[in-house]
């Protein structure tokens, strides 16, 4: 009797030290995040007189690490979105995108994307774990290979190929280069298709359904969650990307783009740490709008590769 | 015969589906992904006439100026260098540490929500933000309260020549969790619940759990993710564009950030298009077996 509580006892105790092993990693994680991200918006909201050091009676003066002193001012918000445009040299003048062209210009492309994307995973998804041809084998097999097999340097032949076909530097042409199968999403319908049982679609079919409405009336709608979870993945993804809109559309700077930009600005009113962190802080509150009304969706379950068993 | 043929009708629909499904997305990787490498390949071949604005045939002159920069320049052998270096912390560390997190979350211990936002947080917010928060946090916040608590004066950790690459290395790892941790945490969520019952009942701590049933079970996850991440080596612009821009000293040159440097760089134009072509083509080539022995070391023998 004895022995078995003590046995228990022991186990308990590696219990608690690998569970606060990674709780203190993570405790730790969690505080490098609050604690920059926290003195982020506290710089933000300080004046540039306060934040700046400088030398006064031979004293080091001025606050770049403690609670504003001299009290909360948020004309680094105003400064920052007065002038937080981009200007984009077209043929024969300048055009100036100010920051609500730029949101507009980041959700088309953020959008239109991520719908790209889904639905041809979907499709592909689905024709690829429901439909049981040799092809099907093939282009499962196909996406792996590739995601597996490196092919770098492309770039320079993709603009290329998208300048001949007239759809360089358009959104229809960004949406139709980002709607491939070849990534993780392909993945993660293969596997939720494959999950959902052969007897709802040959039910279906006794039922005199075509395969059209199986597939968008009883497949995808089980698949709902998966499929509004990889769309948001997906948007956020292309929301906070800069480098590809940069390079593929450049005539329509985006929100990212404009961040960028901003904070590297040489106009002297705004050539601040606090304006420019401000500037940042401003572009960033649409998708955590965006996340915090979607962020349920991302408790889905995903699984990609399976699971032994 | 009348079930027969109507079988066969059925038949024939799911063909005409299936085919009209798949048709656009085949078409859409036929241009983009088999037009455009093979094009990347010719264009290996080719030099850009500034004059005329034209590609014409310029057989090894792209791969000669690689040998050139290899071995009387020190920008590749830093680039490959990093590069790894970038992919080994990244891909090995952060990894693992998404691993040993998505099990924290598994088991619903102590804060795990929390913890999960936190971890899924820098997947949200763009990263030019998370780039630009850590940069000045890091060159002024960080050597600001140093100095406060001790005293002593420290070269902001982005500028100093010894502590820019382990700081950038720490970023990239800091913010590498989030969509990892959802796909392991639901690869866990998988596991049949009897499985880790009986190893309950068997008195198995949750180390031994960890090791010997978790990881065992989600390893094809796993590899699938680290297969894929072999292949983003030579791809991993370790956020240096976000950093610093065009403004990055050769030495903490990787090799994806010197590909989009030589397509976008302003002034290049088109003139590096060949040569960077060329570039890729040797780092898929150096890629390729190493993706390969990555997939036969994590999948086994038989399946690779």
């Amino acid at each position: 009797m004895d022995q078995n509580v003590k046995i228990k006892a022991v186990k308990r105790s590696s219990v608690n030290v690998f569970a606060i092993a990674i709780a203190v990693l993570l405790a730790i994680y969690m505080l490098t995040m609050c604690i920059s991200l926290f003195w982020t918006i506290m710089t933000t909201v300080k004046t540039n007189a306060e934040y700046e050091l400088y030398e006064e009676a031979g004293l080091i003066v001025g606050n770049k690490l403690w609670l504003p002193k001299t009290g909360i001012s948020l004309n680094n918000y105003k400064m920052a979105f007065q002038y937080f445009y981009v200007e984009v040299q077209e043929e024969m003048y300048t055009v100036q995108y100010d920051i609500f062209q730029q949101f507009l210009n980041s959700f088309l492309y953020s959008f239109g994307c991520a719908t790209s994307v889904t639905v041809v995973s979907l499709v592909m998804g689905y024709a690829t774990a429901r439909f049981r041809y040799k092809f099907s084998n093939y282009i499962y097999a196909f996406v792996l290979v590739t995601m597996a097999l490196p092919i770098v340097g492309s770039m320079p032949s993709e603009i290329a190929v998208a300048t001949s076909l007239n759809i360089f530097d358009t959104f229809p042409g960004i949406w139709i280069m980002r709607g491939s199968f070849l990534n993780t999403y392909f993945l993660i319908f293969f596997a939720q298709f494959k999950m959902i049982p052969k007897d709802y679609t040959e039910a279906a079919k006794i039922d005199g359904a075509r395969p059209f409405s199986i597939m968008l009336k009883i497949i995808v709608p089980l698949a709902m969650g998966t499929v509004s979870t990889v769309f948001v993945l997906a948007f956020i993804s292309f929301w906070n990307d800069f480098q590809i809109p940069m390079v593929y559309i450049p005539s329509y700077p985006v929100a990212a783009y404009g961040m960028y930009k901003f904070q590297n600005t040489p106009i002297v009113e705004i050539a601040n740490t606090p304006t420019r962190l401000a500037g940042i802080c401003l572009m960033a509150l649409p998708i955590v709008i965006f996340y915090a009304i979607f962020n349920k969706k991302l408790n889905v379950n995903l699984s990609v590769g399976g699971v032994k068993g | 015969m009348k079930e027969a043929n109507r079988k066969k009708l059925g038949d024939k629909d799911e063909l005409i589906f299936y085919c009209c499904i798949i048709a656009l997305p085949l078409l859409q990787i036929a241009i983009f992904y088999f037009y455009v490498n093979f094009n990347s390949v010719l264009m290996a071949f080719k030099s850009y006439d500034k004059m005329s604005k034209t590609f014409y045939w310029d057989f090894g002159a792209n791969f000669s100026l690689f040998w050139k920069e290899l071995t009387q320049t020190s920008i590749i052998i830093d680039a490959f260098k990093n590069s790894f270096i970038v992919w080994l912390f990244t891909c090995v560390l952060g990894t693992f540490l998404s691993i040993v997190f998505s099990y924290y979350i598994f088991k619903k211990w102590v804060l795990s929500k929390t913890f999960k936002f936190f971890l899924f947080l820098p997947s949200v917010l763009p990263s030019i933000l998370l780039v630009i928060v850590f940069k000045f946090f890091v060159n002024d916040a960080i050597p600001g309260y140093i100095l406060h608590f001790t005293g002593k004066t420290v070269t902001p950790l982005l500028i100093g020549k010894d502590s820019l690459m382990p700081t950038i290395l720490f970023y990239n790892v800091w913010v590498c969790f989030g969509s990892q941790i959802l796909i392991y945490t639901g690869a866990m969520d998988q596991i049949a619940p009897e499985i880790l019952e009986a190893g309950k009942v068997d008195g198995v701590s949750c180390i031994r759990e960890f090791i010997s049933i978790v990881v065992p079970i989600i390893l094809p996850t796993v590899a699938t993710f680290v297969i894929a991440n072999v292949a983003t080596l030579f791809t991993n612009q370790a956020n240096l564009y976000a950093f610093f821009g065009d403004n990055v000293s050769y030495s903490n040159y990787t090799i994806g950030y010197y590909l989009f440097e030589l397509v976008n760089k302003e002034g290049n134009g088109k003139t590096m298009y060949p040569y960077a072509s060329a570039l890729g083509i040797i780092c898929t080539l150096i890629a390729f077996p190493l993706t390969l022995l990555a997939r036969r070391l994590l999948t086994g023998k038989e399946e690779a």
